[in-house]
């Protein structure tokens, strides 16, 4: 009975959640916190690595739900943990009310990822969306964009679905470990359609910029760092499901994920909003981790499960930095933003340090994961491939200077100086878990296979054996994470160092130290660059095409055809009892022959 | 005028033709299909209910006795649906509307003639209502002769005073009939059960049949009155 | 307990709702009448559930009527009952009740009518009281004093009686080659009718009850008279009247024992009708209509399920389908009597009961887990999958993402904060709806609970044997003229 009550600890969430809904608003801020507790303290009580329970929901014996753990559901469920822990701590600082959602949101997900049946899976997966639609709903502004969201999710639930009962009928069993290759060929092509889209993969990937943009600002952070890693997993599931790496089919994926990754990136650079080019990122960095676990290899879903921690850490710190600096200034775009460095040091370092790891720059985590992924690439071959990651890769440093030196650095455009304050305290303690882990996973990027290496053994491939944790090790050689930790460390302190040293001869310029082409510009003009990085990106020849070129076309196509559809529909119903009398004469005519009259 | 404008709505659509012609043929194709006399039971359920009917009900008139109470419930039904219908037309016709007063003066014979009409009218309804289960009539025949004794009295210039007491005459009625079905469950047996015991050696005679003399003359009230009722929102119509 | 007290009662009442309605004021009779019909079907389910009551009416079947009140009717009246007390207890129902002791009798006669539909077992009987149910509906359709009301009460006429006409027709070829009426009967002699003449009688009588169930394409009427009756009168067709004439057409088309290539024809109409209905509701700015549109759709949904073999999950469809309307055109009543969309407007702020409500109800509705609407959907989709195939599911998947497009934006609106929208309903009008709120979360949460009946209440449809002994005895046969049974 022990070890099966951390199997329920998605239920739990969901429980918090529902409870959270009567509960007053001070108290309610609390689950999130609660919540992660309840999970550790269960895992701590009985950590249970594997484990399995049933539960008879409809009456129908092949239709049991079941939940069971394993490695790859742990590891996804310490990243959604995680990130609660982030979310709930800083939304103790908060003023926004959708912590309910949020825990009954994080229990579909637990649900999702314990599931051992794809009933269980599709159940944890629809309460995961539409716990996530409603905080879209609190926003003020239209709720067009919450509207799409849901759509979007129940057309990747309904394609999920059609995979479920394919496979379901195929098998007369929905038992995750009772799928065959066969039943697996029907129902998995459906069901990849489902998880591509929940991780916003292009061509799928409409939904978010306007719900993550539409979304209370730390709640984005959420759906960024933890509901996207939904499809992820899904994914892994698929192709553990349907062993495709050999298939066209994966290439497909991977091609899709790696193009996901450029236009993305591309997108994010040209991006105004500060929380848009987040969004852009975040799609850009899930296309990495689509590409690498779409290979196949173990190097593959190594990297991509590494990448899809290091995202997760990542994206919780950038977007809890990002919600505290809105919360604080009140502003949102780029253009407004500038010189908060002097009132946010904090912040300033922890967007650094986001920044460098999410440029896959060493000696942060970020490099170690964007390392194994191009080693799959390599190892596997695909080189055009590799090129178009790293390409994306080195493009992604232009919206990664864009975002620490629009909001930071040059002089404040809109700000107020005088009156800004660092962020709340809860948004810093709750950074400093993330701060930590990506320090932590730096230095010691092998200590992460300790549990990838299980998860590659649980879905059938070869454990990527490491000697010590600071040293990682594949087929194209190693680093030692440790050692390059402390050579920057080094080369930092001494530059730190000679900086302080030279700074007591300068001094900061103000407003009237410039002379703009012979003018002094006054309060409006914008005196910082940042903002405009990328701005001119579509002018650039290939690029320039591909940013024109956007889904929102054909999705606006199949909007406009089902109008059409419909206003064919209300034809119909003119609402003319001659023309329904005409129907009806006619039925019982087609209705006679059928039945046999004419025979 | 008018059998021009006729003429020329006869061909202003040949798909009337055609339906006409589609519809017909259908009718001859289907003719077949419904006409004939055998049946997969030996004997229709009416034919043996017909025969049964005398014995079992203490009603000569063995129509009388199918329609009262072997099918009793559709009987229920139908005088509920009068009753609906009653009810429908005194909530949209009656809207807004209280003004009982005739449009134009009656016809002189009419008025007249009332008083001589009205008694034997009265009689004859009676009659048949009661003597529903030994002659052909009853209820439903007799309900409607009131009803048309009361058209006369409203075309004779009279108009119905006591309306409170038609609807509560007609709800009384209404609902002694449904009692008294209700009451049968449990003192005869069934819905609709037999409350007075037949008298089989009074056969042909007016007190032989049980309840269903009783039940026919509910049902003629209630038709009378609904007929009256709807009769009377007819007229109503709303004061100048 | 007696099964034709269902009837009795109501009619009863009808009859004396001139007193009762002095007793019962402010227009509170209709729903004591259900609320006594509920308790009164909830306290018979057990025992039905074991062993089904058939009740002769002064005479034993097949000579006379019976009434049968197996699983399936007496849970359906229970459901439809309880649901129906939502929309008669409403203020915009009360108020014509009050006003006019007319529109109670119709009312009563309409329950009275619904209640026959689901017990009778004699084809005539049922005739009578599809009757009743559709004349008491077209007058209700008037009630209130509007053009588009009127409207809507000629045309519910006007198509109400080609069925009518239809059903009779069918009845009547049916006496003539079988010689009864009785249902039971029925299903085993109907197999041995000609051919020609169960053609005439299956297409006379399928066209009757395929309007009645407002199949496509003979639904063309529906928008128009929900239109006109108004919500709380939209919601009581949608929670009693369709679960009725549904339960018909069920009960009908089983016992006939028709072709495969009818079943395949209504699961083709029933999928037919839920991709129009959809496509219709697409751009409503009329919530009622919109809803009105959703409705055919979903019954479009349960015909095709409980047709392409899922006959426990079409039963769940429609407890959930009678929860989710009742409560949705409920919540549009309490925002005002015009019916467009954009009344609705910040109700959820106005009061988050409601608001929450109505959400999770579209939640439902679209089929959304942990909600009842899931496991019915998921199981008619089971159904479809193994009995059409995979196109099926994806026709209904896509047709319900349509709804999801409409219904999102009802939500939407309902959490809108800018609203110039003045309420004036009470909070107390809103407590009733706690019971959809708690069928729709409790039954999606455990849906076994539920399963288990309706899995019953399928059996009870399906199992013509069965029906056969419960109501012509143990050793009925075709020549079965026993006389003695009944009336004593």
């Amino acid at each position: 009975m022990n070890d099966t009550l951390f199997i329920l600890t998605p239920l739990f969430f969901v429980a918090l959640g529902v409870l959270g809904l009567f509960t007053p608003k001070s108290i309610g801020k609390l689950f999130p916190l609660i919540g992660v507790a309840l999970a550790i303290g269960l895992f701590a009580y009985t950590p249970a690595y594997t484990g399995m329970i049933s539960f008879d929901w409809i009456g129908i014996p092949s239709m049991e739900l079941t939940a069971i753990i394993s490695p790859i559901r742990l590891i996804f469920f310490a990243m959604l943990l995680l990130t609660l822990f982030v979310y709930g701590l800083a939304t103790l600082n908060s003023k926004s009310n959708e912590e309910p959602f949020t825990m009954i949101a994080a229990g579909g997900m637990g649900i999702a990822l314990f599931s051992g049946d794809l009933i269980t899976l599709f159940i944890g997966w629809e309460i995961m969306t539409w716990g996530s639609y409603i905080p879209l709903l609190f926003r003020k502004k239209d709720h067009k964009a919450a509207r799409r969201y849901l759509v979007f999710s129940l057309f990747g639930a309904a394609t999920l679905l059609t995979g479920i009962i394919l496979i379901g009928s195929h098998e007369n069993s929905f038992l995750i470990s009772s799928i065959t290759r066969e039943s697996a060929a029907l129902g998995v092509p459906f069901m990849l359609i489902g998880f591509l889209l929940k991780s916003g993969t292009m061509p799928f990937h409409r939904w978010v910029p306007s719900a993550y943009s539409e979304s209370p600002d730390l709640f984005t952070g959420f759906m960024s760092a933890a509901l996207s890693k939904a499809g992820v997993f899904g994914l892994i599931l698929a192709i553990t499901l349907l062993p495709i790496s050999e298939t066209l089919f994966a290439t497909i994926i991977a091609w899709l994920g790696t193009l996901t990754s450029l236009f993305a990136t591309f997108r994010a650079i040209r991006e105004e909003e500060i929380k848009g080019l987040l969004t852009w990122s975040s799609i850009s960095q899930v296309g990495y981790i689509v590409t690498a676990v779409a290979l196949g290899s173990s190097l593959g879903v190594a990297g991509g499960i590494f990448h899809a921690v290091n995202h997760t850490i990542i994206k919780i710190l950038l977007f809890t930095v990002v919600a505290g600096i809105i919360a604080r200034t009140g502003k949102t775009r780029f253009d407004q933003m500038g010189g908060l460095i002097y009132k946010m040091p904090f912040s300033f370092i922890a967007v650094l340090m986001g920044i460098i790891a999410l440029a896959g720059m060493p000696p942060l985590g970020g490099f170690a994961s964007k390392w194994l992924i191009y080693s799959a690439l390599i190892e596997k071959g695909d080189v055009l491939q590799l090129v178009v990651v790293i390409a994306a890769s080195t493009t992604a440093f232009l919206y990664n200077f864009k975002l620490i030196y629009g909001i930071f650095l040059g002089h404040p455009t809109e700000v107020d100086l005088s009156t800004a304050k660092e962020i709340g305290w809860g948004y810093r303690l709750a950074l400093v878990v993330p701060l930590g882990l990506l320090m932590a996973i730096g230095m010691f990027p092998s200590a992460l296979f300790t549990v990838i290496n299980p998860i590659l053994t649980e879905i059938g491939l070869e454990p990527i054996l490491q000697g010590s944790y600071a040293i990682i090790t594949t087929s194209l050689g190693s680093y030692n994470g440790l050692f390059v930790m402390e050579t920057f460390g080094g080369a930092f302190a001494i530059i730190l160092a000679l900086f302080s040293l030279v700074k007591s001869k300068s001094r900061d310029l103000n407003r009237l130290d410039i002379a703009y082409a012979g003018e002094t510009p006054t309060e409006k003009m914008p005196l910082h660059y940042g903002f405009a990085v990328g701005r001119e990106i579509h002018r650039i020849l290939f690029v320039g095409y591909w940013l024109k070129k956007s889904t929102t076309h054909f999705y606006n196509w199949v909007h406009s055809i089902t109008n059409q559809f419909a206003s064919l529909a209300r034809l119909i119903y003119n609402g003319n009892m001659a023309f329904f009398f005409g129907v009806a004469f006619a039925v019982a005519l087609l209705l006679w022959i059928i039945a046999g009259g004419n025979a | 005028m008018s059998s021009k404008l006729g003429k020329k709505r006869l061909f202003i659509s040949p798909m009337h033709l055609l339906w006409a012609i589609v519809f017909g043929g259908l009718f001859f194709a289907i003719l077949p299909a419904i006409s004939g006399h055998e049946s997969i039971r030996s004997e229709r359920v009416g034919e043996s209910l017909l025969v049964q009917a005398p014995a079992q009900s203490g009603a000569p008139n063995a129509v009388t006795a199918v329609v009262v109470w072997f099918r009793g419930l559709d009987t229920l039904g139908e005088v509920s649906v009068l009753f609906l219908v009653a009810a429908a037309l005194g909530m949209i016709l009656g809207r807004g509307k209280n003004s009982t007063e005739p449009e134009s003066k009656p016809n002189e014979i009419v008025a007249h003639a009332k008083t001589l009409v009205l008694p034997h009218f009265m009689l004859t309804g009676l009659y048949i209502t009661i003597h529903g289960h030994l002659t052909p009539g009853g209820g439903f025949q007799g309900g409607v002769m009131a009803a048309g004794m009361a058209l006369l009295l409203i075309l004779a210039g009279d108009r119905v005073k006591h309306l409170h007491a038609l609807h509560f005459l007609e709800g009384l009625v209404g609902s002694l009939y449904a009692l008294v079905a209700i009451s049968g469950i449990w003192f005869a047996g069934s819905f609709l059960g037999n409350l007075i015991p037949i008298k089989t050696e009074a056969f042909g005679t007016l007190f032989s049949a049980g309840i269903i003399p009783v039940l026919y003359i509910f049902i003629g009230i209630k038709v009378g009155t609904e007929i009256i009722s709807i009769y009377d929102n007819f007229q109503r119509r709303e004061e100048a | 307990m007696h099964p034709v007290l269902f009837i009795a009662v109501p009619l009863l009442a009808a009859f004396l709702a001139g007193p009762l309605s002095q007793i019962a004021r402010k227009g509170w009779l209709p729903s004591i009448i259900l609320v006594i019909a509920a308790i009164a079907a909830g306290s018979m389910l057990p025992s039905v559930l074991v062993q089904p009551i058939n009740e002769t009416v002064v005479i034993a079947a097949p000579l006379g009527i019976n009434l049968y009140a197996g699983p399936a009717a007496i849970l359906l009246i229970l459901v439809t009952s309880i649901f129906g007390i939502l929309l008669t207890g409403s203020k915009e129902l009360r108020d014509h009740f009050e006003k006019s002791t007319p529109s109670t009798v119709l009312a009563l006669l309409h329950f009275a009518g619904i209640f026959g539909i689901f017990l009778s077992g004699d084809l005539f009987n049922i005739f009578v009281f599809l009757e009743i149910a559709a004349l008491s509906a077209y007058a209700m359709t008037a009630f209130s004093d509007t053009t588009a009301s009127l409207e809507g009460a000629i045309k519910y006429l006007l198509a109400g009686s080609i069925a009518s006409i239809f059903l009779l027709i069918g009845i009547a070829v049916i006496y003539l080659h079988t010689g009864t009426l009785n249902l039971a009967e029925l299903s085993s002699t109907m197999p041995m009718v000609p051919a020609a003449a169960k053609a005439v009688i299956i297409s006379a009588i399928l066209l009757a009850l395929a309007i009645e169930t407002e199949l496509f394409p003979l639904n063309l009427w529906v928008p128009d008279v929900y239109e006109g009756s108004g919500s709380a009168l939209s919601g009581l067709f949608s929670a009693m009247t369709i679960k009725a004439t549904l339960y018909l057409l069920f009960r009908v088309i089983t016992l006939f024992g028709v072709d495969q290539s009818i079943i395949d024809l209504l699961i083709g109409a029933g999928l037919l009708t839920m991709i129009v209905g959809e496509l219709g509701a697409l751009r409503q700015t009329n919530a009622v209509r919109m809803l009105a549109y959703s409705s055919v759709a979903q019954a479009g949904l349960i015909v095709a399920g409980f047709f392409a073999g899922a006959h426990s999950a079409a039963i769940v469809a429609m407890i959930a389908h009678s929860a989710v309307k009742a409560g949705l055109f409920l919540i549009i009543a309490l925002a005002g009597l015009s019916g467009s969309v954009a009344s609705l407007t910040g109700i959820g702020l106005k009061n988050k009961f409601v608001g929450v409500t109505a959400t999770v109800l579209i939640l439902s509705l679209l089929g959304l887990p942990p909600f009842i609407g899931f496991a019915g959907k998921l199981l008619i989709l089971q159904g479809l999958n193994s009995s059409v195939g995979i196109g099926a599911v994806i026709l209904v998947l896509v047709a319900s993402l349509v709804e999801a497009w409409y219904l999102l934006k009802l939500v939407s609106l309902i959490w809108k904060t800018e609203s110039t929208v003045e309420f004036s309903f009470k909070p107390i009008h809103t407590v009733i709806l706690i019971l959809p709120l708690i069928l729709v979360i409790a039954g999606g949460v455990y849906p076994k609970a539920i399963l288990s009946l309706t899995d019953k209440v399928a059996n009870d449809l399906v199992d013509i044997q069965s029906y056969r002994t419960n109501v012509l005895g143990g050793s009925a046969t075709i020549e079965s003229t026993d006389l003695n049974g009944g009336t004593q």
